[in-house]
């Protein structure tokens, strides 16, 4: 199994998890789109 | 002996490729999706990937790296396993409408793209057979004649980046948009 997470991590993960579906999804878009930002 | 440089430019370009293509993948899949963030994400994946693949031929223009080129109907076919698509580069549409380019190589890696022969380092010849598993985007659309308009190419062969035709050369090597088409390649990577 994966390492027990830090506490940030851990926090992350629970606020994550406790967003709705389309929230989930929109947060990932955002990290996409910033991630292909810094990218290039 | 271009092992090294292979290498290398897979840390480079993976780092958009398979992060950011497996989120927007999960993205995608998810439902009830507002148009207009579908809208964002395929055209961000599309430009990103666009980007990825001229750098790509750019480098392999260059010599540095060694890139299975393909000329298809017209068009450059790469495939690398550094990206995790398919990425056609339509030579004669780019030339003429620039503008229209960006779309045209979105279209044409759909995310079931990611099927084979993206994992393939080398493009076997496409066969009948073989192009039941392209993706429908439109290299593949329909069965184009290789004619003038579609940037003199000549026929459908694998190219040897080494030893590109300059006319090939020169079509591969994208100008900025804004400069002239008969611009020469510059240092720099393509701005999109």
């Amino acid at each position: 199994m994966s390492p027990i997470p830090d506490e940030l991590t851990a926090t992350v993960i629970s606020a994550v998890e406790s967003l709705s579906a389309l929230q989930k999804a929109k947060f990932l878009l955002e990290h996409s789109l910033a991630l292909l930002e810094a990218g290039q | 002996m271009p092992l090294p440089s292979l290498a290398k430019l897979s840390l480079v370009s993976c780092r958009y490729g398979n992060v950011v293509e497996d989120y927007l993948d999960v993205y995608l899949r998810s439902p009830d999706l507002p148009k207009d963030d579908i809208t964002r994400a395929l055209v961000a994946r599309g430009r990103a990937r666009k980007g990825a693949g001229q750098k790509l031929l750019l480098m392999a223009s260059r010599g540095q790296c060694h890139l299975p080129l393909y000329c298809l109907r017209g068009r450059i076919l790469l495939t690398t396993p550094s990206l995790p698509f398919n990425f056609a580069y339509d030579a004669s549409q780019t030339s003429r409408r620039p503008r229209h380019s960006t779309l045209q190589t979105e279209n044409s890696g759909s995310t079931g793209a990611a099927s084979p022969l993206s994992v393939l380092p080398f493009l076997p010849p496409i066969s009948p057979f073989m192009s039941l598993f392209l993706p429908p985007g439109p290299l593949f659309r329909r069965s184009r004649i290789p004619t003038r308009s579609a940037g003199n190419l000549g026929p459908d062969r694998k190219l040897y980046t080494t030893v590109l035709p300059p006319h090939v050369a020169l079509r591969i090597l994208l100008p900025s948009r804004h400069r002239p088409p008969s611009h020469l390649p510059h240092s720099r990577p393509i701005p999109l």
